[in-house]
């Protein structure tokens, strides 16, 4: 029964160690040449970190990919996970909870330490763990002490009150004192991230859509020919002939000849595509004479016309070409 | 007083010490793993959106020509809010000139919980975005260049000024590159997008009437990027 009883004791002191040193090092981090402790508020880190954690941070350490580091931002600190090491000593951490890596960069002035001990203080936010390290010992606690005022009240005969003095029996014996160690130790970590500020190591995720617009051809540009390059403002005559070749993909046969202007003011008679591949437009040149002498061209000067029209598509051409006005002969 | 009764005394404070801890223990513990939206998030949830698009690719445009709408979705697949979105647009190729003949005819947020909003018209908007030279028409090229609108803020904040920027506009503003006036901004209480919530921009462009020949057969490229964080000072 004593033996019995030693083992639960001793079982008892390591428990208690295993809750007290993670919280004397996460209290005095320098214990085992750390810098600096976190409590983990988040799981964006998670499985590796998970809320609850506490995280000891060694500053001064080379880091490398793969590493988990703390670092500040702003008014917020936080524990990610190195995935690339850019140039200017420049660091893209990543949560490993998270799809995408931080839109932020952390330079090194950012970057608190490296994390070098995790104890996994997440556990007492399980059932389990909360069962096991609060309810637990608060009912043995609790079952020890009802027991003990128990034997103090009940009525004994004489021979059992000799046999009970004779041995000690303290409210508070080993058992119980690293019991309540233990509860209080678990309870404090319950409760802390209700008062304190940890490593919030956030969340984020990006989407993205790219767009592309092109715009199209909607005018090309002819080579004009007018026909004759002299043109006699008191000759005779029936037409002003146009040739005009455009050099894309376009093709000729798909102009409509009725939208075909010179100057944008005389409408072609007809025309028609030539074996050649050029396009052929005659114009009224009893019109064009009139439209010149309206523009006040005279003898020796060079007009400069324009030849446009359209496409079955609707894309435009346009051309220019320039002819010498005389007069009289 | 005898030494039982001490002992007696010394054993119903210790339950009722023990139970008190107890009592706040399980309060702390049921009130922190109940939080799921709070920096202290106990259950396992994970920040994720997923993006769908109608067909950003427009081509053989002319002068004159509307098109669109583009509509963008983002919808909260995770199991946490999305307390803060921030999206901004870049150019990523072709000819800036061809995006500055491409006019913004519209431009809508649409936040779950607060409703449409629009962007487009400075004197309508109901969140003032800084945007361009706010002289119509808004272009492709604006919005690609514009900045996050404190339209409140004239002067640069004196206590960090290295987090604000004057744009090309002579404004001062806080974020560069960033356009989204989700709910993050100034009611970060209230989340940008809650679990299962969608978010919608929608656009609607013209080419320009002006633009020149030298623009036929020009091309341009974009990234619209939207960014989810779980507050507004998670914000890179």
């Amino acid at each position: 029964m004593k033996v019995f009883s030693e083992i639960i004791e001793v079982s008892l002191a390591v428990i208690c160690l295993l809750l007290v040193i993670p919280i004397l090092i996460y209290g005095f981090p320098f214990l085992v040449g750390a810098d600096d402790s976190y409590t983990v508020m988040s799981g964006s880190m998670s499985p590796a970190l998970r809320p609850g954690d506490l995280v000891i941070v060694k500053g001064e350490e080379p880091i490398n990919l793969g590493d988990m580091v703390t670092v500040e931002s702003g008014e917020f600190t936080y524990t990610h996970r190195v995935v690339e090491k850019l140039e200017g000593d420049l660091l893209r951490l990543k949560g490993d909870a998270n799809e995408d890596p931080d839109a932020n960069l952390v330079e090194a002035s950012q970057i608190i330490g490296k994390v070098v001990l995790i104890f996994p203080f997440s556990h007492l936010y399980t059932p389990y763990g909360f069962a096991s390290a609060l309810l637990v010992p608060a009912a043995l606690i609790i079952g020890k002490q009802a027991h003990t005022i128990h034997q103090h009240t009940k009525r004994r005969n004489r021979m059992e009150t000799m046999r009970w003095r004779r041995k000690s029996h303290s409210a508070l014996d080993t058992g119980t004192l690293l019991l309540a160690l233990i509860l209080t130790v678990s309870t404090t970590r319950i409760i802390a991230p209700h008062f304190i500020g940890g490593s919030s190591s956030y969340f984020s995720d990006t989407e993205w859509a790219t767009g592309f617009f092109r715009a199209g051809i909607w005018e090309v540009t002819a080579s004009v020919d007018i026909d004759p390059d002299t043109l006699n403002l008191d000759s005779q005559g029936k037409w002003i002939t146009v040739y005009a070749y455009i050099d894309t993909e376009y093709n000729e046969k798909d102009i409509i000849i009725g939208s075909v202007k010179l100057d944008d003011v005389i409408k072609a008679e007809w025309g028609e595509v030539q074996a050649d591949g050029r396009l052929m437009v005659k114009f009224d040149r009893a019109s064009v004479i009139s439209y010149l002498i309206d523009k006040g061209y005279g003898n020796g000067d060079k007009a400069t016309l324009t030849v446009s029209g359209e496409f079955v598509d609707g894309v435009k051409f346009s051309g220019t070409d320039t002819i010498v006005v005389i007069r009289g002969g | 007083m005898k030494k039982g009764n001490v002992t007696i005394l010394a054993s119903i404070l210790a339950i009722a010490l023990v139970a008190a801890g107890v009592g706040a223990g399980t309060m702390a513990w049921f009130s922190t793993t109940e939080q799921t939206t709070s920096t202290y998030t106990m259950n396992a949830a994970t920040m994720s959106m997923s993006i769908t698009t109608t067909p950003i690719t427009f081509s053989n445009l002319v002068p004159g020509q509307k098109f669109g709408p583009i509509v963008i979705k983002i919808t909260n697949t995770g199991t946490m809010d999305i307390g803060y979105l921030s999206g901004s647009m870049v150019l990523t190729g072709g000819s800036s000139a061809l995006a500055g003949k491409i006019e913004v005819t519209e431009w809508w947020e649409y936040i779950p919980g607060v409703g449409w909003t629009c962007n487009h018209d400075p004197a309508i908007q109901d969140y003032s975005k800084l945007v361009g030279d706010l002289l119509p028409p808004l272009t492709l090229l604006e919005v690609a260049q514009s900045y996050v609108p404190y339209a409140d803020y004239k002067e640069p904040q004196t206590s960090n000024p290295g987090s604000w920027y004057l744009d090309q506009w002579g404004n001062y503003v806080k974020h560069p590159d960033d356009w989204i006036s989700g709910s993050g901004y100034d009611q970060t209480t209230s989340p940008a997008i809650i679990v299962g919530g969608e978010y919608q921009m929608v656009f609607r462009f013209k080419f320009s009437e002006d633009a020149g020949n030298d623009l036929q057969g020009a091309s341009v490229s974009f990234t619209i990027t939207f960014l989810g964080f779980q507050s507004l000072a998670q914000r890179p």
